[in-house]
């Protein structure tokens, strides 16, 4: 039964009942990923983003997805699935089926559609989003570029030379800190000396700050710092407070069980839940469950992505 | 010591420091590379030891020193150094006096000359490759004398397809040896084989005939009459009979022939004389030079740098280290291992399973000592 | 023949006239701008001539060529800088991780026109940290070049070549051939040709001797060890030794192994020279790329020659006996030749 129209995952309407859908469906497709990892379906690993998926969606609905570029990171499903919906290419990339984004190379973490990047190297990817943001700037797009950071991520160098330049030269960039405060099994007490939300004033890099646990609340607040960025041209940062309810991969969740339940207390999920009308609630849930059930179906029939005999083709296009 | 070796390493001191001993007594024990040997007293006199057991020692190091009266170590450095004159080394990148180039150098070594041969003709003049070229077509140009002769068999290539014919001296087990190395060898083939024996006379061996007995006038007229093109002495178990023939019938001008089985090795710069057969799976390593006449039975190894005389007899399996040296007239049975840089004196006799560890005079006779004892196997019924 | 150009002239120009052609050109690096010009004067001249597009950026190569990467993507052609090639490791991720990662892994829907010109090389002193040559350590990364072009390469041509690629090169210069003048044709005692003049980036042959004659010895180097040839060929020719000298400007991937293996397979005796050490290096895969293809018809086993396997002193006299010198080319040809 398809209740929803397609649009209903990828309408840039930004009101609650689109940004539940969405945080829905990324929730859905990640706990699929887990199930098939479990039934021996997923070959590697996944790190989903689960109890995030709010930032996921109140960052990436503030930006002009026609022009803007996206730098991702490990942990990227969420912005994938905020940036364009497609769940059948998110699905199949990671099953190495046929019709995944990056024909099966790239897998979970190097992801690419249109102006969305990832790259499983944490921190690599800020200069990289700075250069895009140059380049946007130089061509006079009017696009800025948007780059995704762990807190585990905050130790990396690479990161503060990058603010540096940006501020240096004016790069229309937003570096969105998604703090969930634990870098796999370490929580960030035990990585970092003083505050991380006031790391980029030092370079004179206007800071705001947001919790995911009020997904509306948090697009307002990403909207304002993505219009700054864009009519000033210079980068802003912008430090999400998040929660991470699944382990960093798989199996590998250390916290205490006491932990784990404060932290579903603060599920994002659970916030709109309350402020929508229950019968268009279920009616989200079955059209999201149906969307996902139906994606994993119908790519689970696709065949396996084709091998050559030589291997030389891998990573030289499609051809 | 081995010719590769730098270093010894001392394994044993068998003496006490300070302690009086006698010439040719063992006073302490070396190891290198390929061997363990004894170091002996030179003098009689008290020892003073200038290494320690485990000490590795550069060749040219001294080990002890012996004195005709009890000294201390730091006595004996001191008149080391005092007597010792700087050490020139020579030049890494070549002489800048050398009258040739690089190349003519190599292409003369490789050809078996020396370039100081070809400098010598062409005085005053910096010698090129086009000069050592010129230098050996006119040495081949010569007219042909008896060791000439002998050369041009031995070591030139023939003109293309023209086999090289041989006569064999006797008809023993030795041709038979020979003629199944004649038959994998494409340039040379057997004509004829004389023996002194009447009855084989008229019959062949492997299809040879034997055409007469060994007679230099007869064999002479063949060569002559360009029936054959030389000759070589399967004979192996009379040494005297070898010299012989090769001595006469060479002063007669009848070129001897050398018989290599395909299966044997001659490493670079190797020199061969005439006359001599080596058979399967032989070795003669780089740099090493065998005279005339020697016949060396299958798995034989003459090691680099070594040297063999003319007219010995090597039964299987006789294996030399480098640098050995080995006179005239030598016999060898089966089996035998020669130690690095030993020399072997003329006309010795060295009898199956020996291991040669130290020189051996002129006329010497050596027997193994090894032994075993054979006894019944039991066998359960 | 009008005067050939220095090396660092080649290079200069060809920035110049890729910058005027083409508006995606962006340059960059540390100390860049004029009137410094860059420690070795490639850039001298350009922030001049174009300031919208030449940046001097703060001493953090991982960034320098992370925003290379950036730019690259998103449709410019960046020319990053790094100042001395030992500073490369610290970029050694954006190359490997980004660079030769992001148009393979998202299965060629992405090019990645990125140029990092850098020097390596020692001779002038600068000690363990400012004379290497550590090319070696990107070479073999598949989907990114090494490219090093020698003095008897066009360097500019090279460098535009790079400029042009879809793919990520790293453009090796060498710091003693910065002032050497290009010897791009034959002289009377020297022979010089491409083996492949059509290739990107085409591999020079050079002879001591003229045709009809077939070579003793062959060399095969690549970069800043080009400068000891013509001294070394001439040394060679007065000895009668014919030297054949093969000079691919790709280091990575080798160029098609074939025209490599027949000279060898001709002259039975092969040295192979390189800047740096040996040991895992260009010339270890040369030469097991040689033996895969010709080695019954090599009359000895091939040698290899590089630097000490040991830091590059700062003291000249130390310095020397680290890095390879003429002498010791010439000692490994005589070595394979007698």
């Amino acid at each position: 039964m398809m209740t929803a129209s397609p649009n209903f995952f990828t309408s840039t309407d930004q009101t609650a009942e689109h940004f539940y859908a969405q945080m829905l469906l990324i929730r859905h497709t990640e706990q699929q990923f887990l199930q098939l990892f479990a039934q021996g379906k997923l070959n590697g690993t996944v790190h989903t983003c689960i109890g995030q998926e709010a930032s996921a969606v109140a960052v990436v609905n503030a930006l002009d997805l026609q022009r803007d570029v996206i730098f991702s990171n490990h942990r990227a499903h969420g912005h994938f699935l905020a940036y364009c919906g497609d769940v059948e290419g998110l699905l199949a990339e990671v099953l190495g089926r046929e019709g995944g984004v990056c024909g099966g190379i790239g897998g979970t973490q190097h992801l690419y559609t249109r102006n969305f990047y990832t790259n499983g190297i944490q921190g690599g990817i800020a200069p990289c989003a700075v250069g895009a943001a140059l380049a946007e700037k130089m061509q006079g797009s009017g696009a800025i570029a948007t780059v995704f950071l762990g807190d585990g991520t905050m130790g990396q160098g690479v990161v503060y030379e990058s603010m540096n330049i940006a501020a240096l030269w004016g790069v229309p960039i937003l570096f969105v800190l998604e703090d969930n405060g634990i870098a796999q099994t370490t929580p960030k007490q035990q990585e970092h000396a003083g505050d991380l939300t006031t790391r980029a004033q030092t370079f004179g890099i206007q800071t705001f700050t947001a919790d995911s646990f009020d997904p509306l609340a948090l697009h307002a607040t990403a909207v304002a710092a993505v219009g700054m960025v864009r009519q000033q041209q210079c980068p802003a940062f912008l430090a999400v407070s998040c929660y991470r309810l699944g382990p960093h991969s798989k199996g590998d969740d250390t916290r205490s069980a006491e932990e784990i339940a404060m932290i579903e207390q603060r599920d994002p999920l659970r916030h709109l839940e309350l402020q929508l009308d229950p019968q268009q609630l279920r009616q989200i849930q079955q059209a999201v469950e149906e969307r996902v059930r139906l994606a994993v179906e119908q790519v689970l029939e696709r065949p396996l992505v084709a091998t050559n005999t030589t291997g030389l083709t891998i990573g030289r296009g499609e051809e | 010591m081995g010719a590769n070796d730098t270093t010894a390493i001392i394994v044993e001191i068998a003496k006490q420091p300070g302690e009086q001993v006698r010439k040719g007594e063992v006073i302490c024990v070396a190891e290198t590379t390929k061997s363990i040997f004894d170091i002996e007293a030179t003098h009689d006199g008290w020892i003073t030891f200038l290494a320690e057991t485990g000490g590795e020692l550069a060749v040219g190091e001294p080990v002890a020193a012996i004195c005709d009266t009890p000294t201390s170590a730091e006595e004996i450095l001191a008149f080391i150094a005092s007597v010792s004159a700087p050490v020139i080394l020579p030049q890494a990148e070549g002489d800048a006096a050398a009258s040739w180039t690089m190349k003519a150098e190599m292409v003369a070594r490789q050809q078996g000359i020396e370039i100081q041969q070809v400098a010598a003709v062409f005085p005053g003049k910096k010698i090129t490759e086009a000069d050592v070229h010129q230098f050996l077509a006119e040495q081949s140009a010569k007219p042909i004398s008896v060791t000439a002769a002998v050369r041009d068999l031995v070591n030139d290539p023939y003109p293309a397809g023209r086999v090289q014919r041989l006569v064999i001296v006797g008809g023993g087990e030795g041709a038979v040896q020979i003629l199944d190395a004649l038959a994998k060898i494409p340039g040379q083939h057997a004509v004829a084989i004389v023996d002194d024996n009447a009855t084989l006379h008229g019959r062949s061996v492997a299809g040879v005939p034997v055409v007469g007995p060994v007679d230099a006038t007869h064999v002479k007229q063949m060569i002559q009459q360009n029936q054959a093109d030389g000759v070589v002495i399967s004979v192996s178990t009379s040494i005297p009979f070898r010299q012989r023939i090769f001595d006469e019938w060479s002063a007669a001008g009848i070129p001897f022939a050398n018989v290599v089985h395909p299966s044997a090795q001659v490493g670079i710069n190797a020199a061969i004389g005439a006359g001599n057969v080596i058979l399967a799976f032989c070795q003669i390593g780089p740099c090493a030079t065998v005279g005339n006449n020697n016949f060396l039975s299958a798995y034989c190894s003459i090691e680099h740098h070594s040297t063999l005389g003319n007219h010995c007899s090597f039964g299987p399996g006789v294996i030399t280290s480098s640098r050995a040296n080995i006179g005239d007239r030598a016999r060898f049975g089966t089996g035998i291992f020669i130690e690095p840089h030993i020399t072997v004196g003329h006309d010795s006799v060295v009898g199956s399973g020996c291991i040669l560890w130290s020189d051996v005079p002129a006329e010497s006779v050596l027997k193994s000592k090894l032994n075993y004892a054979i006894r019944q196997k039991k066998v359960k019924r | 023949m009008s005067q050939m150009l220095t090396n660092v002239e080649s290079l200069r120009g060809a920035l110049h006239n890729a910058m005027a052609d083409d508006s995606a050109v962006v340059v960059f690096g540390e100390d860049i701008l004029d009137p410094y010009g860059g420690a070795f004067k490639v850039t001298k001249g350009l922030s001049t001539a174009f300031p919208q597009r030449v940046f001097t950026t703060p001493i953090c190569e991982g960034s320098i060529v992370g925003m290379a990467n950036g730019l690259a993507l998103r449709g410019m052609r960046p020319v990053a800088e790094l100042m001395f090639g030992d500073f490369i490791t610290l970029a050694a991720d954006q190359l490997i991780n980004h660079a030769a990662k992001f148009p393979a892994m998202y299965n060629g829907r992405v090019t990645l026109p990125l140029v990092v010109r850098t020097p390596m090389g020692g001779g002038r002193g600068y000690g363990p940290t400012h004379s290497q040559s550590l090319e070696r350590m990107f070479c073999g990364v598949p989907h990114l070049s090494v490219v090093a072009p020698s003095i008897f390469h066009d360097a500019g041509k090279s460098l535009r070549a790079a400029i042009a690629s879809a793919q990520p090169v790293v453009f090796i210069e060498n710091k003693l051939l910065y002032p050497l003048r290009q010897q791009l044709h034959s002289t009377a005692t020297l022979q010089h040709e491409f083996l492949d003049a059509e290739a990107e980036y085409p591999t020079v042959r050079l002879r001591n001797f003229g045709a009809g004659n077939s070579p003793d010895v062959t060399l095969i180097t690549n970069g800043g060890i080009s400068r000891f040839l013509p001294s070394l060929l001439q040394r060679l020719s007065d000895e009668e030794i014919r030297l054949e000298a093969l000079i691919p400007a790709s280091l990575s991937p080798l160029p098609p192994i074939a025209p490599f293996a027949a000279a060898a397979a001709n002259s039975g005796r092969v040295v192979i020279a390189e800047e740096g050490t040996t040991s895992n290096g260009w010339g270890a895969e040369f030469a097991a790329r040689l033996y895969e293809s010709c080695m019954g018809k090599l009359a000895c086993p091939i040698v290899r020659v590089g630097a000490l396997p040991t830091v590059i002193p700062a003291a000249k006299q130390l310095e020397d006996e680290v890095l390879v010198s003429e002498t010791t080319i010439l000692n490994a040809i005589l070595k394979v030749f007698s």
